[in-house]
This record gives C-alpha cells, sequence and structure tokens, in this order.
C-alpha cells in the first residue's frame, strides 16, 4: 500500500518468531507443571517431556529471531528519527536497554528487600542467646558456610569487574576500526563470564554437598557451634546447604541464582556477539550491539557488587 | 451449501466429542455419598473433608490368587486430636469384586450390604483388620473404595460432628492374571483430558475442513492453504495496529470469559446452601473470574487500545520494537492457556487472585492448578513488563515534530503514567511469582511458616504491585474519559496541565497506599496510620480530574452521542466506586467492612463502572477509526441504558449486604442475606446478557455502518488527521503538531 | 417490599450506631462517611445534570471560538482559582475524615493498654476454631466469674460440648482473644460488632470485645479471610451468658 504513495521508509517485516516463542514458552511451562506438580503433588515424570518439546519450541522462536538480525543487519528500532532534541541524543534501542535495565532493578531490589527483611527479623547466631538445638531459631548466614572458600567469592568478584573492563575495550576497539581486537576483547570476556560461573556451580555444589556437622570428622560439638575453621557451622546444615534446608538457603541460592542465571544469559549474547564480530566485524560506524551488550553487563557486575557483600560477608 | 448446514454439523460435532468425553470422580461403586450407606458416619455429615486424614489399608498382595482369604488392616490418621475417651474413628470398606468379612466385634457388614463399615465397638480406635475373600476370576481388578472418618470426640453435642474430618481413599489390587490390562487402563486424568480435547478439535476441524472441501469444491491441501494464508498475516504480523486489534479481540474475550464465570458466581450464590457448583469448584470460579477480568480482560483491552493509539496520537508509525510487540501480544493468550490449563486438569487456581500465602505455597490448595495459575501469571508479567518497557521507549523519542510532552493528548498521557507504574510495579508481582513457583515446585522456604517465613512478606510484595495495579487499569480509563468528554463538549479539556499533574500525582500516591490492603493483618499500627493518610489523599487528585471534565462541558457545546453518554455514566458509577474507597479507606470503617460485600461493591463500581464502561465507550468512539464505519447509534442507546441500570441494579445492592456482614469469597450464607443477593443475581445475569446487544453492534456495524470518513466526531488529536482505518504505515507523511495560538496569527 | 426496605435501611445496628462501640450517635465517623458521600454524589450528579441541561449542542449552533481542529493543539484553558479551589476543598475533607477516623483508632489499637477481665486462646485451623480455656486476669477478682485469677467457668455456663467452634462467655466482661493459627490465614470476625482480626500462623494477633456492648444471647464468629474449601462454613457459636 505504502508504494502506491511512493514513499515507504519503514517496511514491515513480519516474523513468526514471537508465536513460536511464546506457543514453546506455554508448552513448556504446562509441561514443567504437570511433571512437578500434577497428580496430588507428586508430579508425572512422563511430562518432562512436554517439557522438552515447548523447551525446543521456545528455543526455535529465538533462533528464528536472532537469524533475521543475524542475516539482514536488521536492527529494530535503529533507524527511527527523533524529532525532539533531548531525546535524539541517544538511539532507541539504548533508550529501551535502559528501560528495561530499570525493570530489572526492581527484580533485584526484590530479592535483596525480601532477604533483608528475614535477615533483620531473626536474631544472628550469637552464643549468648537460645538458637534452638539445631540453630532453628537463629540466622546463620550463607556467609558462614562460604567463608572457608571465601576465595571463590573474591575471584568471581574480580573475574567480573575485570570482564566489566573488557567489554568496554571490545568497544573502544570497534570504534577504533579494530575488529580483531574486539573480537578477542569480547572472547576475554566471555571467558572471564564462564569463569565466574563455573567457580559458582562449584561452590554450590560442595555447599550442597558438604556435610557441614560431621561430629565424627571433626568433632563438632553443638557446645562449640559455629566454629567456622573446622567446618562445624550448624546442626541444621549437619546434611548441606541447599535451597530447602532454610530460610537462608533459600534466600542465598534465588538471589545468588538469579544473579547466575543473568550471567548466563549474558554469555548466549556475548556468544552471538562473538559470532557476528567474526563473520561481519564491529567498526566505527557499527558498534551499537556491543555498547547495549555492555550496558546489560556492567549491571549484571552492579548487582554482584551488591550480591556479595551482603551474602557474602554480611 | 449454506451456513445452515455448517452449524447443524458444528452442533453435532460438538455433542459427539462432549460424549466422548471421559467424566471424572465417578466412584465406581457407584456409592455417591458414603454418609447415606455408611451407617457408621450418619452422624457426621457435616463433618469436613480434609486431605490430612490419611488412609492406610496394608497388607495388600501385589496380585490376589483366585478366592484366597486375605486379612487387611485399615488406619487412619492426622485430622483433629480426639478427645480422651470419645469416640475416636469410623470408616466404610466396599470392594468391587470378592466379598469382605468381619473377624472381630469391632467391625460388621449390615444387614443385605455388603460393604463393611465399623460398629459401636469399633469407634473408639483408628486401626481395623477384616478378612477379604478374593473374587473366583483372577483377570479382575478389585477396587477398594474407603471412607475414613477421624473424629475429635464431641458427638452429641449440638454440634457433634463439628471438627471431625473424613477423606476417601481407593485402593486396586489385580489379579494375578489382570495385572497388564490393569496397567494399560491406567490413565491420568489429565492424560484423558488432553485426548479428549485432541478428540473435540481434531473432529471439529474435520467437519469445518469437510464441509469448505465440498462447498467449494477444493481439494484437502486448497483449504488448508486458504486457512493458513488468511492466518499467517495474523500470526506473523508486527504492526500495532493489527497487534492492537488482537489484543482488543483478546482481552473483550477474555472478558466474555471472565463474565460467565462472574454469572456462576451469581448462580451459585442465588440462594444460600446452594449445590450447583462445589466449594472448590466455587474457589476456582471466583480466582479466575477476578485474574481474568483483571490480566486478561482489562489489561489487555488497555493495551490493545494504546498499541492501535499511541503511535497514531503521537504521529509515529510503529512501536519502537516492533517484533518485541508481538512478543508481548503473544505472551497473553499463550499465558491464559496456561492459566486456564488448571481447568482440565482437576480443577482451576483456587488462591484468589490476590493469591495469599501461606495457602498458595501450601499443598491444600488445588494441584496443579494453582501451579498453572502461578506459570501463566509469569507469562503475563513478563509480557506487560515488555509493553512498559516499548511504551516508554516510543512516547519519549517517537513523537511528530510539534508533539512535546505537554502537547500529548489525555490518553497519551495516561498510558504514559501507566507504563512508569507497570515498570516498577509488574517485576516486583513477577518475582514474587518465581518465588511463589519455587517454593512450591522446587522446595524452596520464602513463604513457608513452618521454616519460619514471614506469612505476611507475601502481602507485602502482592500489594505492592497490587494497588498500583488498579490505577493502571484506571488510568488509561481517565484517558479515554478525557478525549471523549473533550471532543463531544466540542472544546479543549479544562486545565489540561493540571489534568496532567493530577495523573502523576495520582502514581506516586499509589506505591506509597498499598497498606489500606492490610489494616487487619496486625501490621504496624504507624504504617496503618500512614497509608489511611496517603489513601484519602488519592481523592484531591483524582477530584481535581471530574472537576475538570465537568467543567470542561461547563460552557461547551454537548453532543450526546453514545461514546459520550457512555463516558457520563461512567464518570457517575466511578465516583459512587471512587467514594466507597475513601469510606474503605478508614481504618475503623475497613476493619469492619474488609473482605465483606461492601469491598467487591466498591471495586466493581470502579472495575467495570470505570474501566470497563470507558473503554466500551472508548470502542463506540474509536471503532469508526479502526473500521472505517460507524456505529449503530440505537443499538448504542439501548445497550447503555440497559448497562447503566442493571449495573447499578446488580452491584449497588452489593454495598447493603456488606455493611449488613456479609464475608466474600463464600460459597453459601447465611439465609439472612438470601433475598439481596436474589435481587443481585437476577439483575447480573440480565447485565451480562445485554451486552449482547454490544456484541450483534459490533458485528451489525461492520457490515451496514456508515461511512465514516476520517474525522466523524471532530477530534483534534493526530489520529483522526490519518484515514480511516489508518493506512499500513500509519501515516502517509509523519504530521506535524500544530498549535492552535499560532494558528489564529 | 422488603426487598426495598433492604435497600434503604441497614439492617446491622452495631455496625451503624455503635461501630465497634465507639463511634455511636449521629456523629459517628460511618455516619460521617455516609453523610459526605451522598453530598459528593450530588455535588457531581447535579453539576453533571446542570450541565446537560445548559449547554447542549443544538442543530445549527455556530462553532465555539476554541472549538477543536484536527491537527492541532487546542487552547489551554483553565482558571487558576477555581482549580486551586477544587484541590483546597477535597483537601480539607479528607483531612477531616482521617481526623474523625483516629478517635475509634484509640479503641482498636489499645488492645494492651485496656484492662481485660477475661482472656481467651484461640487456634483457627483449617477448618475449625478452637477455644482454649478462658483465663481471668489479676484485675477479674472482683467478678463472681473469677476467683482469684482462675476462670471458673460457671455452672449455668453448659451451651458447649466441646470447645471446637463453641464459645461461652460473661456478659459485662472485657474479653481479650488472642489468636494464632495452624495452618494458613483467617481472619477472626464477629459481623455484629464488626470485629475483624487476621489470624496468621507464626504471630499473636489480638482482638477484644467488651461484651457490656452486646446484648446476651448467641452470635456466630465467622472467617472472613479466604482460607480453603469449607472457608464459608468456618464459623463458631459464641454464646453471651449473663452470670448471676
Ligand atoms: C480500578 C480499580 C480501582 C480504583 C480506581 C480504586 C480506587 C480506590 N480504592 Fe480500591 N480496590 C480495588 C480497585 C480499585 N480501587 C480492588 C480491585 C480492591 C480489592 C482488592 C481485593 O482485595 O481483591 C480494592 C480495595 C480497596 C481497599 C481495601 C478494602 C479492603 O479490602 O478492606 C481500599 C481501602 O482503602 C480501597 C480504597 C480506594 C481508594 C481510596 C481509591 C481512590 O483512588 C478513589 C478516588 C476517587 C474518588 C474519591 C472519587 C472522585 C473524587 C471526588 C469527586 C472528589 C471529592 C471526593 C472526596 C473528597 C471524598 N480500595
Ligand atoms: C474488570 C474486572 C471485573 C469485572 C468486569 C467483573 C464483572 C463481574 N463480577 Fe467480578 N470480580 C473481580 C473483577 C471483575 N468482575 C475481581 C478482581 C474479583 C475478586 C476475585 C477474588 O476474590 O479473588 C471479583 C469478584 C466477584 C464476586 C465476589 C466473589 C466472592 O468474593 O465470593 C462477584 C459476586 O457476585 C462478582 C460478580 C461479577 C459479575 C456478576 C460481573 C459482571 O459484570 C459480568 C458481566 C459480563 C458478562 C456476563 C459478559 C458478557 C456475557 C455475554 C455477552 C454472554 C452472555 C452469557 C450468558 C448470560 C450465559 N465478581
Ligand atoms: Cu478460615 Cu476462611
Ligand atoms: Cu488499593
Amino acid at each position: 500500500m505504502s508504494d502506491e504513495h511512493g514513499h515507504d521508509d519503514h517496511e514491515h517485516h513480519g516474523s513468526i518468531a514471537p508465536f513460536v516463542f511464546c506457543i514453546g514458552a506455554a508448552i513448556m511451562f504446562i509441561g514443567l507443571v504437570m511433571a512437578t506438580a500434577g497428580n496430588e503433588g507428586a508430579g508425572d515424570s512422563g511430562y518432562w517431556f512436554v517439557f522438552f518439546l515447548g523447551l525446543a519450541g521456545l528455543m526455535t522462536g529465538f533462533f528464528l529471531w536472532v537469524q533475521d538480525y543475524w542475516d539482514q543487519d536488521s536492527e529494530e528500532g535503529e533507524d527511527i528519527e527523533a524529532y525532539h532534541d533531548f531525546w535524539s541524543s541517544i538511539s532507541t534501542r539504548k533508550f529501551g536497554m535502559w528501560i528495561f535495565l530499570l525493570t530489572e532493578v526492581m527484580v533485584f531490589s526484590t530479592l535483596l528487600s525480601a532477604y533483608l527483611r528475614y535477615r533483620a527479623a531473626v536474631p544472628d547466631y550469637d552464643p549468648g542467646i537460645d538458637c534452638g538445638v539445631d540453630f532453628e531459631l537463629c540466622w546463620v548466614p550463607a556467609a558462614d558456610v562460604i567463608r572457608s572458600h571465601l576465595i571463590f567469592g573474591v575471584i568471581n568478584t574480580f573475574a567480573l569487574l575485570l570482564s566489566s573492563l573488557t567489554v568496554v575495550l571490545a568497544l573502544y576497539a570497534a570504534r577504533n576500526n579494530n575488529p580483531k581486537a574486539t573480537t578477542r576483547y569480547l572472547m576475554a570476556t566471555f571467558v572471564l563470564g564462564a569463569l565466574f560461573l563455573v567457580l559458582k556451580i562449584w561452590e554450590w555444589n560442595e555447599m550442597k554437598n558438604y556435610n557441614f556437622w560431621d561430629e565424627e570428622h571433626y568433632g563438632c560439638s553443638v557446645t562449640k557451634g559455629q566454629d567456622i575453621a573446622h567446618h562445624c557451622i550448624a546442626p541444621k546444615y549437619a546434611d548441606g546447604f541447599w535451597i530447602d534446608t532454610s530460610l537462608e538457603g533459600s534466600t542465598f541460592y534465588i538471589t545468588t541464582g538469579t544473579h547466575g542465571a543473568h550471567v548466563f544469559v549474558g554469555l548466549i549474547a556475548l556468544v552471538y556477539l562473538i559470532a557476528k564480530a567474526n563473520k561481519d566485524g564491529y567498526n566505527e560506524e557499527y558498534h551499537d550491539t556491543i555498547e547495549l551488550f555492555g550496558l546489560y553487563w556492567h549491571y549484571v557486575d552492579l548487582v554482584w557488587v551488591f550480591v556479595f557483600p551482603f551474602f557474602y560477608l554480611y | 451449501m449454506n451456513k445452515k448446514t455448517l452449524s447443524l454439523g458444528f452442533i453435532i460435532a460438538i455433542v459427539f466429542a462432549v460424549t466422548a468425553f471421559p467424566t471424572a470422580n465417578s466412584v465406581p461403586t457407584g456409592i455417591a455419598d458414603p454418609n447415606m450407606v455408611a451407617n457408621g458416619c450418619t452422624c457426621h455429615t457435616d463433618g469436613i473433608m480434609a486431605s490430612d486424614v490419611v488412609i492406610n489399608l496394608t497388607e495388600l498382595p501385589e496380585n490376589y490368587n483366585v478366592s484366597q482369604v486375605y486379612t487387611f488392616t485399615l488406619k487412619i490418621s492426622g485430622g483433629p486430636e480426639p478427645l480422651e475417651g470419645g469416640n475416636q474413628g469410623g470408616f466404610f470398606i466396599a470392594a468391587s469384586y470378592g466379598t469382605l468379612e468381619s473377624v472381630d466385634n469391632t467391625t460388621q457388614v449390615p444387614e443385605g450390604q455388603t460393604h463393611l463399615t465399623h460398629n459401636a465397638y469399633g469407634n473408639g480406635q483408628r486401626e481395623w483388620s477384616f478378612n477379604w475373600t478374593a473374587p473366583e476370576s483372577d483377570s479382575k481388578v478389585a477396587v477398594f473404595t474407603v471412607y475414613g472418618n477421624s473424629v475429635n470426640g464431641n458427638a452429641g453435642s449440638s454440634n457433634g460432628a463439628g471438627g471431625d474430618y473424613w477423606n476417601k481413599a481407593e485402593f486396586k489390587v489385580a489379579g494375578v492374571n489382570a495385572k497388564i490390562v490393569a496397567e494399560e487402563e491406567e490413565m491420568s486424568m489429565p492424560q484423558k483430558m488432553v485426548y479428549a480435547f485432541t478428540v473435540l478439535l481434531l473432529t471439529l476441524s474435520a467437519v469445518v475442513v469437510g464441509n469448505r472441501m465440498v462447498v467449494n469444491d477444493q481439494s484437502f491441501e486448497d483449504v488448508m492453504k486458504d486457512y493458513w494464508d488468511a492466518a499467517y498475516p495474523w500470526l506473523t504480523t508486527t504492526d500495532h495496529k493489527y497487534i492492537g486489534t488482537l489484543y482488543i479481540v483478546t482481552g473483550f474475550a477474555f472478558f466474555f470469559i471472565g463474565g460467565i464465570l462472574g454469572l456462576l458466581i451469581r448462580l451459585q450464590l442465588f440462594e444460600s446452601d446452594n449445590d450447583f457448583l462445589t466449594y472448590e469448584e466455587y474457589n476456582s470460579t471466583f480466582t479466575m473470574h477476578g485474574t481474568t477480568m483483571i490480566f486478561l480482560a482489562a489489561m489487555p483491552i488497555i493495551f490493545g487500545f494504546a498499541n492501535y493509539l499511541i503511535p497514531l496520537q503521537l504521529g509515529a508509525r510503529d512501536l519502537a520494537f516492533p517484533r518485541l510487540n508481538a512478543l508481548s501480544y503473544w505472551l497473553l493468550p499463550t499465558g491464559g492457556i496456561v492459566i486456564y490449563m488448571g481447568y482440565f486438569t482437576g480443577g482451576a487456581g483456587d488462591v484468589g487472585w490476590t493469591g495469599y500465602t501461606p495457602y498458595s505455597s501450601g499443598d491444600t490448595a488445588t494441584t496443579p492448578g494453582t501451579d498453572f495459575w502461578v506459570a501463566g501469571q509469569i507469562m503475563l508479567g513478563a509480557s506487560s513488563t515488555l509493553t512498559a518497557i516499548n511504551f516508554l521507549t516510543t512516547m519519549l523519542r517517537m513523537r511528530a515534530p510539534g508533539m512535546t510532552l505537554m502537547r500529548m493528548p489525555l490518553f497519551s498521557w495516561s498510558i504514559f503514567v501507566t507504563v512508569f507504574l507497570l515498570l516498577l510495579s509488574i517485576p516486583v508481582f513477577t518475582v514474587a511469582l518465581l518465588l511463589l513457583m519455587a517454593d512450591r515446585t522446587f522446595g524452596t522456604l520464602y513463604f513457608d511458616v513452618d521454616a519460619g517465613g514471614d506469612p505476611i512478606l507475601w502481602q507485602h510484595l502482592f500489594w505492592y504491585f497490587g494497588h498500583p495495579e488498579v490505577y493502571i487499569v484506571i488510568l488509561p480509563a481517565f484517558g479515554v474519559l478525557s478525549e471523549i468528554i473533550s471532543t463531544f463538549s466540542r472544546r479543549p479539556i479544562f486545565g489540561y496541565t493540571s489534568m496532567v499533574y493530577a495523573m502523576a500525582t495520582i502514581g506516586v500516591i499509589s506505591f506509597i497506599v498499598y497498606g489500606h490492603h492490610m489494616f487487619t493483618t496486625g501490621a504496624d499500627p504507624l504504617f496503618r496510620f500512614i497509608v489511611m493518610l496517603t489513601t484519602m489523599l488519592v481523592a484531591v487528585p483524582t477530584g481535581i480530574k471530574i472537576f475538570n471534565w465537568l467543567a470542561t462541558m461547563t460552557g461547551g457545546s454537548i453532543v450526546l452521542k453514545t461514546p459520550m453518554i457512555f463516558a457520563l455514566g461512567t464518570v457517575i458509577t466511578f465516583t459512587i466506586g471512587g467514594i466507597t474507597g475513601i469510606i474503605l479507606a478508614s481504618i475503623p470503617v475497613d476493619v469492619a467492612l474488609h473482605d465483606g460485600y461492601f469491598v467487591v461493591a466498591h471495586f466493581h463500581y470502579v472495575l467495570v463502572g470505570g474501566t470497563i464502561f470507558s473503554f466500551i465507550a472508548g470502542v463506540y468512539y474509536w471503532y469508526p477509526k479502526m473500521t472505517g464505519k460507524m456505529m449503530n447509534e440505537k443499538l448504542g442507546l439501548l445497550h447503555f441504558a440497559t448497562s447503566f441500570i442493571f449495573f447499578n441494579a446488580a452491584f449497588y445492592p452489593m454495598h447493603n449486604v456488606g455493611i449488613e456482614g456479609m464475608p466474600r469469597r463464600y460459597a453459601t450464607y447465611d439465609a439472612e442475606f438470601t433475598e439481596l443477593n436474589e435481587f443481585i443475581s437476577i439483575t447480573a445475569i440480565i447485565f451480562g446478557l445485554v451486552q449482547l446487544i454490544f456484541v450483534y453492534n459490533v458485528f451489525y456495524s461492520y457490515k451496514n455502518g456508515e461511512d465514516a470518513g476520517d474525522d466523524p466526531w471532530d477530534g483534534w488529536s493526530l489520529e483522526w488527521a490519518t484515514s480511516s482505518p489508518p493506512p499500513h504505515n500509519s501515516f502517509v507523511h509523519i504530521p506535524t503538531l500544530k498549535v492552535a495560538e499560532e494558528e489564529h496569527e | 417490599m422488603s426487598l426495598i426496605g433492604d435497600l434503604i435501611s441497614f439492617e446491622n445496628p452495631s455496625v451503624w450506631n455503635d461501630f465497634g462501640g465507639t463511634s455511636g450517635g449521629f456523629l459517628g465517623v460511618v455516619w460521617q462517611m455516609a453523610i459526605w458521600s451522598i453530598i459528593v454524589a450530588i455535588l457531581v450528579t447535579g453539576w453533571m445534570i446542570y450541565n446537560l441541561i445548559y449547554y447542549r449542542h443544538t442543530e445549527g449552533d455556530p462553532d465555539h471560538k476554541d472549538a477543536l481542529k484536527v491537527g492541532v493543539f487546542p487552547h489551554e484553558r483553565g482558571n487558576a482559582k477555581i482549580e486551586i479551589a477544587w484541590t483546597i476543598a477535597p483537601l480539607i475533607l479528607v483531612s477531616w475524615l482521617t481526623f474523625i477516623s483516629l478517635a475509634p483508632l484509640d479503641y482498636l489499637w489499645d488492645v494492651d493498654g485496656q484492662e481485660e477481665d477475661l482472656t481467651v486462646e484461640v487456634i483457627a485451623g483449617q477448618w475449625y476454631w478452637q477455644f482454649g480455656t478462658p483465663i481471668c486476669s489479676e484485675k477479674g477478682n472482683e467478678n463472681s466469674w473469677c476467683d482469684e485469677g482462675v476462670y471458673q467457668q460457671p455452672l449455668s455456663f453448659d451451651k458447649c460440648d466441646s470447645n471446637f467452634d463453641c464459645l461461652e462467655i460473661p456478659h459485662g466482661a472485657v474479653v481479650h482473644f488472642r489468636l494464632t493459627s495452624n495452618d494458613v490465614l483467617h481472619a477472626f470476625n464477629f459481623p455484629e460488632i464488626g470485629i475483624k482480626q487476621d489470624v496468621v500462623p507464626n504471630l499473636e494477633t489480638l482482638a477484644w470485645l467488651d461484651t457490656n456492648e452486646v446484648e446476651v444471647g448467641q452470635y456466630d464468629i465467622w472467617c472472613a479471610e479466604f482460607c480453603g474449601a469449607e472457608h464459608s462454613i468456618m464459623d463458631a457459636d459464641i454464646h453471651i451468658t449473663e452470670v448471676q
């Protein structure tokens, strides 16, 4: 129709990707619910099939979507003109990213405030107060379980901060028309992010499976209580420290887990960026996507700067 | 061939499919009411079915041998602590095959019966043994239906069965030769439902497709291709007008589904002690009604209008991220399907639209219905978040030349404030839902009171979102009213600037008033006092809006067409609803009225009489723009008159019922409320029926309506500057907004 | 007829007049709320009707000088004085309504300050009310049913056979209910007197009742917070009995 008027500056590209993605998501959720909670709480493991089917659909939708960018350089929202000076200084996509980050701020504020609420309501472990036989009345922070491995947390913090730097360097290299360096810096970012996740999973695994109340091994006793150096944390963690052990476990794993999921999403984005950098190369004009990713990555980094002290040091 | 044959085929297909449906809940022995036969239980008729009464039948063989005698032990546990020396329990067991036999003096097979039950001696215990003789064929599956009663021992009092708990269980023992058959028979309820629906859908499509093939003499491929060609543009569209239309249609479709659920509520409440629905079904019904109406009807209708109109009003070609917009849309119907899946798996979520923990995180809520409710809500939360991002970007960056922020039409402004509220509130709710899902599914303890979780935490998270949410659904309605009232008074809105500031103020205050839903929770008195104060303050900016509308009319030149009449009716009903809100904001009054029908009356006045009515007005107003046809005035007026009368007739009396003390979410009520409830039910059903006039009008006018032209109502905003319906890219040339002051010179 | 009667009279005199035993009389909170609501509603409706009578468009009316034109942002209209007036007026009104809501709050919140005669432990569960033995306070000594701080159920109290879903308490006493829940949220609702307090697991909440305010007789306790299948029939009898 627009051709008739000879004025075609924004042709709509239809896309089936959102539809496929959402159908996949629905099937995935249906499978998940039926597999875990259906049938009087027991769940029917046959439904995991449905779950994976849905997941496959969701991935298909996702790839269809990405493919568009991959093939055509089509950058949604890129060519939109702004008629009002104040708002035209940054691109539409960057604008969207900032607003998206605002919602992300709300996500982590919710998690952290729920955590702090519990933290304030339950007394911290102290030899002077009655914590119950299993210490169930006291807050024995995840920090005490982690402490012996605090080194992981420190390395991780470092890795993330460093990766924030490498992203900036990648962008800088792209602006200077140095596609090779861009690719390499992006890869460095990926490695650092992956390192973060690997250490994180390692740490979780140890916390989950470590026997923190091992009378024979460490000679722990209730009266000794919180003897960190000897892995005597609290009787309530006798079978390890996991999401269903205690409120400490739930808040710790859910918050760090959500953060970890954000890192993971970032890694997926990085895979795309690296591949794209390798194929077309980013350059002076065309580096917007790195910048957007950088914003997201800095944000994930920033969240860690909050999560780390709250859970590892406090 | 004609429509008649087609519809006949439809009906036959449906009837077939319905009869093919597996029926749920049938007791194999044919005994529907245990209390009828189990004379051991007759005195416990108002005992309570409870899942914490556990029934165990032990020493069951893996498979039985022909005519062999087995000794079983039946044990019940859980339920109330029995009083010392009082009665403790009773049971009833029936076997589909074989014979039951008493072996001691605590059990009996009543004269002429085949089932086994306790007798007076067996009353004081919770464990009984007895014999079962297997049938003569070993290719059968014997089903034992057991009712166990856990008694608190206060029998003989006026309410002897009060506090008694019973439960039902079924056990199966297959004969040695029946094993394989038995396993094949095993098909879970959800599987049956999935199959049934597949059958239903396949039958329907076969009929429809077959019909097309015969009628048009087409090949199967051609028919499919036709359908695909018709559907494909809708599935792939990223055009805001298409997506807007999809949103609006989906929203109204869900409005009708939710409305029918609302009428089911009213049918159940037609009289006290009604058994039209079971209590669980009733609870699912109002949960799904509330959830559907808020998240699947009101919000989609709003987003639909926003999608369609915001780019037009701002002079943009589309939203900033069209594909993201499509994603937001598709998350809506798919999320809706997930929420409704509960109905196909034995009962939809029954936690109320507020989903209070620890009920919703515990295991007495329906499973998996509640899990579906949570999962679907998460999808809807994601949808709204993405929409909000999209709109905010669009509105800040893509306005046409001349369209400064303070020259945006008021509908755009209302959406602007709304998306801010969404951005700050929806993620919180979505995270809360994720936590709830983690609790229910993966064993975290956020809301687990036994592990020391805070039972009120959910309420804080929910209402932090929930209160802004109600303004999310009312602010766009304000926007619609502003547009309509100004246009039909044929003059600019009075106090444009103060309208904008009023909306912004409402938006800001909305985040600090949520505690007014928690006056009775035992929260901190200071917290409660502060929220009472802030809640009252909302009346001020809202009042400014109402008065500005009225002042716009004063001195104007009022044209009374359907959109305007609907808008004015809305102003009245919304004002009533707002005032009752202020009444509820007063703590001492709220303590009496909280969780009662006065609250129900309040929020239906603002939701139906505010949001829904103004968006119906919006349909009358913008329909010409969207379709190029005018809607029928006569039908419109009839629709307004009947709606307005029966809306008030149905919902006004709820105030009275509430003041008299009837609590909400009650599947049955004290007989003293019967008369008013009957009246409400009848008028509510009529209110529902007259909405059919509207549906008819929409379709009728699409065919027969007069041509609308570009600007049928003489509105000023930019959507009226483009053609009706708007061209593919919305504007042939991006327009420039002019300003009246400069025009004159 | 009686339907219409129901619609115009509110058959809950205690809420209306004696709401919570506090805001009695014509100037109580409830009355004020009712009156101001009606005034505001009449004002809005009246103004609208006035507009509809006097400012209707008739065929052939000339266009207003600031009539709307498509694609043109219209003249801004407004009148600072009037707008400020209708900002201030509701502000004053709601301040007043907030203020009068404060007095009854003492009554609602001052649970601990109020000296009680009798304390009853209440446990709510799905779906029952369990009443613990009432205990008299120190102060209770003056009363015949309280002997040296221990509750002695008067012999005439025989209305309940068990402590489930049934409670008998003396008339003329200040009774405190200490509420807690076994499982999910419930709410202790005494509709006749407008008492409502959530019952929360892991938390003890309080409700109190001055049985002087209520006539002798049998009343219902309802559960007002959704708690599952039998929420609507989770009720208890409460007998208020005169003690000689
Ligand atoms: C569209 C939705 C919507 C809107 C706009 C409102 C608007 C308001 N609501 Fe409502 N509310 C709900 C939807 C809405 N509400 C829902 C769904 C619930 C129940 C949730 C649940 O539990 O399930 C609820 C519950 C609810 C409660 C809790 C009741 C309880 O559970 O005990 C309270 C208490 O304060 C309240 C107050 C208010 C107030 C003060 C306003 C104000 O914004 C109203 C302001 C408007 C006016 C006052 C009228 C116009 C003003 C004038 C003409 C000026 C002059 C007037 C005066 C000075 C009085 N609402
Ligand atoms: C936008 C929101 C919205 C809307 C429009 C409605 C509309 C209606 N609501 Fe609802 N309602 C809520 C939001 C809404 N409600 C919420 C949030 C709750 C709280 C839930 C909770 O407690 O968790 C609630 C709760 C609620 C209750 C209280 C239940 C309880 O607490 O026990 C009742 C009881 O009467 C009720 C009734 C109705 C009725 C009769 C309508 C009618 O207006 C509906 C009329 C519309 C139609 C009927 C559709 C048109 C149908 C056709 C054209 C087809 C005709 C078909 C036939 C007649 C068979 N609603
Ligand atoms: Cu207990 Cu509702
Ligand atoms: Cu609110």
